[in-house]
């Protein structure tokens, strides 16, 4: 049956539409988390503000169980939506400097955006600051052609890889999540107050 | 949430943990309707693209990776995460206004200037820019999606960003507090 | 401090019980699968086999519903298949390429090999994951040709039923061989480019 647009059940023509509604729910919730703020962002790495730990793995998990629980009753099949390719090098070295650009920057593109929308002056330099990125990445690209094409496993699903049924994983990556938010909630208790 | 002046609405913010249920959610809906998840990045990519095959067109028809996004009969900006993203301003500063945050100003610590603050993030938004091209995703379009769906890339990047960012916090942590 | 917040307690709950509802309900993570019960009653029932006269009579009124697979290996294929056929061999049954085939919607898939063995596998391999509508050509392509190629003239003292069926042969075999009634070379087949079908819309990443 799903999913709608590609399976054809929703004309395609509906796509940007949306997209469109989709992205206000997106920058909606964002905003309203607080993912405004690079100074509330930052503070997952500084223990004073884990709500981008809270925010994101509870998001990754309530997702995760909904997309086995689709695949389950058959409303969309895990193997019919797409998974993003792994190429080992590339996304080792881009998560990698992601990170970087995470401490420095306080923001990632997508909270950026929201920054940047309600006045935050450094959220918009932020933004002009991605622009320039990609496009250095674009420009040098022969540079970094190979490596971007190496060591190309596929769209390989993590449970695949160890070998246990997609159930297992997702359970005890709930577990797992959830004993992080009891512990970081202690840690965020006993942490300095920041005043952002 | 834990901000010291309790009463002032431009500080409280969603519980994280709903705020991550209606993410969630949201994801699911979007895969459900589209077959692929969230992102943000790559609609900066696309303004990329457009604007340089706008000033040197020959360069990008020649250009290995600008012409895998340039076709004849479409702007390079008639994506799916342009119009996505355009939804996230929208949203954002619909949130942001109902909750009385609209005010411009540049967020830093005490112990740092606004001019070392913008520096840090443009710098940031550089690093970030590069390494989703290489991650092919950023937060939202690889590790968000990718993890939720289960793909070893999603995780990877996800292990990236954040422990990266946990092994070099101490040296930068002037910036922040 | 922690026991007030209730939020994160409410998660949990409904978290955990909804992960442990998903260790219960797919222990073994294929919800497909015909139960073994169904499934030896479905391989009792003869109704899944197709004479090769009414595949004939289909093929060549170019029944709509009508879905041919050659479940051989690509090789033998090539050289001889019936008209509109699709190749999937047997081995390559599962993959989701051909998922879109095996499970369109109004279609009968009719499936056979040089005899009854390959078909059959590949008919229980497809049956097991829950795809409906499959028939097997029985006897297959052997016994096909034997009918439709060389039909064997029936005595003068046949049956009225017995006749027409000859009369029919004879004319499926003109349909097939192209018109020479005397050359009984076995035809080839028109090589029918198989193209394996891409997914609708190429679903295109995130970020």
């Amino acid at each position: 049956m799903g999913p709608l647009i590609p399976q054809g059940v929703i004309d395609p023509a509906w796509n940007n539409v949306f997209a469109l509604l989709i992205g206000l729910a997106f920058g909606f919730i964002l905003e309203s988390s607080g993912f405004s703020s690079s100074r509330k962002l930052a503070g997952v790495f500084y223990g004073y503000d884990f709500v981008v730990l809270k925010v994101f793995m509870t998001a990754v998990m309530v997702c995760m169980i909904g997309l086995l629980y689709f695949d389950y009753m058959g409303w969309m099949k895990l193997s019919s939506i797409y998974i993003l390719p792994t190429f080992l090098y590339s996304v080792i070295i881009g998560g990698v400097i992601m990170g970087f650009g995470f401490i420095l920057g306080g923001y990632c593109p997508g909270t950026s955006f929201c920054g940047a929308v309600i006045g935050k002056i450094d959220a918009m330099f932020f933004t002009v600051g991605l622009y320039l990125g990609i496009l250095f990445f674009s420009v040098l690209y022969p540079v970094f052609e190979k490596i971007y094409h190496a060591a190309n496993l596929g769209p390989v699903q993590v449970h695949d890889l160890i070998g246990i049924p997609a159930a297992w994983f997702a359970f005890a990556f709930l577990v797992a999540g959830l004993i992080a938010f009891f512990v970081v909630s202690k840690i965020e208790a006993r942490a300095k107050k920041v005043e952002y | 949430m834990k901000a010291p002046n309790r009463n002032d609405r431009s500080t409280r913010y969603l519980n994280p943990y709903l705020g991550g249920v209606l993410l969630g959610l949201l994801l699911l809906m979007t895969y459900f309707i589209t077959g692929r998840g969230l992102g943000a990045s790559g609609a900066v990519k696309s303004t990329v693209v457009a604007t340089v095959s706008e000033i040197t067109p020959d360069y990008a028809h020649r250009s290995n990776y600008y012409s895998q996004f340039i076709s004849d009969d479409e702007s390079p900006l008639n994506t799916w995460l342009m119009f996505e993203v355009l939804g996230v301003l929208a949203g954002a500063f619909l949130s942001g206004a109902l909750a009385g945050r609209l005010k411009l100003k540049v967020e830093h610590s005490p112990g740092i200037t606004a001019g070392t603050r913008l520096a840090a993030a443009t710098l940031g938004g550089f690093l970030f820019g590069l390494g989703s091209q290489f991650g092919r995703g950023c937060t939202s379009g690889a590790a968000l999606s990718g993890s939720a769906s289960l793909a070893l890339s999603g995780f990877l990047a996800m292990m990236g960003i954040f422990g990266t960012g946990y092994a070099i916090a101490w040296i930068f942590r002037k910036i922040w507090v | 401090m922690m026991m007030k917040d209730k939020a994160y307690w409410i998660l949990a709950a409904v978290l955990l019980m909804l992960g442990g509802g998903l260790l219960v309900f797919s222990p073994a993570g294929k919800p497909d699968e015909l139960p073994p019960e169904e499934l030896f009653r479905a391989m009792h029932d003869s109704s899944r086999f197709l004479h090769t006269d009414e595949v004939t009579r289909r093929i060549i009124e170019e029944d709509p519903s009508l879905l041919l697979i050659d479940v051989r290996n690509s090789e033998s294929f090539r050289s001889f298949s019936l008209p509109g056929a699709v190749n999937i061999p047997v081995t390559d049954l599962l993959l989701p390429e051909w998922e879109d085939y095996l499970r369109a919607p109004g279609m009968e898939k009719v499936l056979y090999s040089n005899d009854d063995i390959m078909a059959g596998q590949a008919w229980i391999l497809c049956t097991r994951v829950g795809i409906t509508d499959l028939y097997i050509m029985r006897g297959g392509l052997n016994l096909w040709a034997d009918h439709i190629l060389v039909p064997e003239a029936p005595p003068e003292t046949a049956s009225m039923e017995l006749t027409d069926r000859y009369r029919f042969r004879l004319g499926a075999r003109l349909y097939f061989t192209g018109g020479t009634g005397a050359e009984v070379s076995v035809m080839q087949a028109e090589p029918i480019p198989v193209v394996r079908r891409e997914k609708k819309t190429t679903i295109q990443g995130g970020c």
